[in-house]
């Protein structure tokens, strides 16, 4: 009763928990945040504190003195370091909330379809011990759909895919749940580290993490340009052979090579999720085809190849980065109609 | 074309003849032409934006989402219960309104317990006096009106039993020895210093005062509730014999003397008493010429004297200032000062506080 009243004053938030960015979404105020999922901890006699989260602490990222740890605390759409993962979410959350109001606002975080009831009571735990007056969970693709503005309560089918940081969730969904939902731990990160791995096979190049997200970003591609080496970008980091660091120049095909095998594991996915896929929503998938979301869904090339693939029309959500975190913030703000799109642990 | 894009035909068709309506969705829509632009080389954030501007109204808005929902079960309704119990509270409240308006004089004063009935009540006191004599020490303490505490009125008595007892076979028990000396003194019989003793030994009397002979004269110097026992035991002098007598005669019986202790004090009862006595000629006295309760207390707030005074009884009221008096009935009780009756203070059954009793204050005060 009493929280009841205290809901007024609180701004209740959506949060999207991604293994690379984490959105939050205010009531009545839309996207308020965007910071990447890094918290950077500074050990000080003994004692753990949090010096920095977010954009700040992944600058930080790789490039830290003993005493300071920047930590992703999730990995593959789960929670991996509980205690920093909390941290973190009582960061924002105390970045986000009005400082004014005292009460606890109510929270709405979205969870990979595939995550495990222990994982799922991890992230509702966290939040909640982050500050929140109640924690609703929705599912990714759900959320991804709603965002993407499909028709999802319809009776026809849609089907989404959400390439994430940590996870590709591939989901069919009709009447306002998901028919059949597959979800595989490749995404962003898999492709950084295909990235690496393959600098480091073919040029003997230790580039970083950070190093390795800038290239797909500027020059990656899902498929070989037709013709020549496409667009090329120069690369830094430390030779392996006699460990020093070093410059040279990596070409558009060179990385689409290197990420053929996570683009193959998603349009695996998407082929079985079709296999499993029901008739008359397949029929209906046909007609619409698949409709992209999450950072993955900005690789250059991505929708021709899954459209070559499958062989049915791909389009990318208006604004991928967001759909999920704009989704979970539409079941926020209508809550009880979407009442049943949320669940919660207990 | 569309086997490149794998848009359907009608879909491509659609878009370039702009009729919107027959596109999927909004966001398929949209997809559509972005990659139907894409392919064509042309700049598709420019054309998405053209064409979300020019489907603006086909596409109005989101699109609200209805989920369905199972139909809900027979019930009743929630709303209709809510509306009965608020007209029912109506209905209470304004019932009870009504009621409470109407009769405003519930809680009335309660009348004056008619006499007949006060007569009964003492009548019955009595009544009951008489028939326990067994609970003689509380009883006859409370018939006397005397506060002071049975047990202890028990107790000497015991004690006298046991120095009767032991007297004659001239035990030297310390108990006895503390008596003893006294009775040197005493001119009356054995038996009689025996009762001077037993009154002496309540907590109250001064050993001084038991020295002194006459039992009357010992009584008047004590204040003390007690007194009247000790008065009234005196005035009568058979009774006292008789009870020592018999104390005398079986001594291991242990209660003896308070039997007949209560028809001494009984007949007393009836008569005017005078309180106070040992303020003998003070300059004013209290008597009550009908039952009134007085009470009086010295300037420290000090408690002289709280009691029921019957009709006839009187208080020699000490010559002391800064006395002052409470009673319940100021028409019940007359002033007497310097031998002179005052009016009374009130009328009957007025509650009359913190009279002065300064001789001069009570004359001007009339």
């Amino acid at each position: 009763m009493f929280s009841r009243v205290t809901g007024w004053m609180s701004a209740d938030m959506a949060i999207d928990l991604g293994t690379a960015n984490t959105l939050v979404y205010v009531k009545g105020r839309g996207i308020v945040l965007n910071e990447p999922s890094v918290v950077a901890i500074a050990e000080e006699k003994g004692k753990k504190k949090v010096l920095a989260v977010g954009d700040e602490a992944k600058m930080m990222l790789g490039r830290t003195p003993g005493y300071i740890q920047a930590i992703r605390p999730l990995r593959d759409g789960v929670i991996a370091d509980f205690e920093v993962a909390e941290e973190m979410i009582k960061h924002f959350i105390r970045k986000v909330h009005n400082r004014r109001s005292f009460a606890s606002p109510l929270v709405i975080v979205c969870v990979p379809s595939g995550s495990t009831a222990v994982e799922r009571r991890a992230i509702q735990e966290s939040a909640e011990s982050a500050g929140a007056r109640r924690v609703f969970l929705i599912e990714e693709p759900m959320a991804a759909a709603i965002g993407a503005g499909l028709p999802v309560t319809e009776p026809t089918g849609s089907m989404v895919v959400d390439i994430g940081g940590g996870t590709t969730e591939v989901a069919v969904l009709s009447l306002g749940g998901i028919v059949y939902s597959r979800s595989v731990r490749v995404g962003g990160d898999k492709m950084d580290e295909a990235i690496i791995a393959y600098i480091r096979r073919n040029h003997n190049l230790l580039v970083g993490e950070g190093s390795a997200e800038r290239i797909k970003k500027e020059i990656g591609s899902a498929c070989p340009p037709e013709d020549g080496e496409g667009r090329i970008m120069e690369i830094k980091g430390r030779d392996l052979m006699n460990g020093v660091p070093k410059e040279l120049v990596i070409s558009e095909r060179q990385i689409a090579e290197s990420l053929a095998e996570p683009v193959g594991a998603i349009i695996e996915a998407v082929k079985v999720a079709l296999e499993h896929t029901a008739p008359e929503l397949a029929a209906d998938i046909v007609d619409k085809g698949i409709v992209l979301t999450g950072g993955g869904a900005l690789l250059a090339n991505l929708d021709f190849v899954l459209r070559h693939a499958t062989g049915l029309p791909v389009s990318i959500a208006d604004d991928p980065l967001s759909c999920v975190a704009l989704g979970t913030g539409r079941a926020l703000e209508e809550m009880p109609k979407l009442k049943n799109v949320l669940s919660t642990m207990y | 074309m569309a086997v490149m894009l794998r848009i359907r035909q009608p879909y491509l068709e659609a878009i370039e003849q702009n009729r919107y309506a027959d596109l999927p969705g909004s966001t398929y829509a949209v997809g559509f032409v972005r990659a139907y632009a894409e392919h064509l080389g042309l700049d598709a954030k420019e054309v998405v934006r053209r064409f979300k501007y020019e489907t603006a109204n086909d596409f109005s808005g989101r699109k609200e989402l209805h989920f369905p929902s199972p139909v809900s079960e027979g019930r009743v309704p929630g709303g209709a219960i809510l509306f009965l119990g608020l007209v029912m509270a109506g209905i209470a409240y304004g019932g009870w309104h009504f009621m409470s308006t109407q009769e405003r004089s519930l809680a009335e004063l309660v009348p004056d317990l008619p006499d007949r009935l006060t007569a009964l009540i003492d009548r019955s006191k009595d009544v009951q006096e008489n028939d326990v004599k067994q609970l003689a020490a509380a009883e006859s303490e409370a018939a006397a009106m005397g506060s002071a505490g049975s047990v202890g009125e028990e107790e000497t008595a015991e004690l006298a039993e046991a120095e009767t007892a032991a007297e004659p076979e001239g035990d030297n028990a310390s108990a006895v020895q503390a008596v003893a000396e006294s009775e040197p003194e005493a001119p009356a019989a054995q038996a009689q210093t025996e009762t001077v003793q037993a009154e002496a030994a309540t907590p109250e009397a001064a050993p001084a005062q038991v020295t002194q002979p006459a039992p009357v004269q010992a009584a008047p110097a004590q204040p003390a509730p007690s007194q009247p026992t000790v008065a009234e035991a005196a005035a009568p002098p058979a009774p006292p014999q008789e009870q020592v007598a018999a104390v005398a005669s079986a001594p291991p019986a242990p209660r003896p003397a308070d039997l007949p202790a209560v028809p001494s004090v009984e007949p007393v009862a009836e008569e005017a008493r005078v309180w106070g006595e040992q303020n003998r000629d003070s300059r004013i006295q209290l008597v009550a010429t009908e039952e009134a309760w007085v009470q009086v207390r010295d300037d420290k707030g000090q408690l002289l004297l709280t009691r029921l005074l019957k009709s006839g009884d009187t208080y020699m009221v000490p010559d002391r200032p800064g006395l002052t008096l409470m009673t319940g009935n100021a028409g019940g009780l007359k002033i007497t000062l310097d031998g002179q009756d005052l009016p009374t203070l009130g009328a009957r059954g007025a509650v009359l506080r913190d009279v002065s009793l300064d001789p001069e204050k009570l004359r001007s005060r009339f």
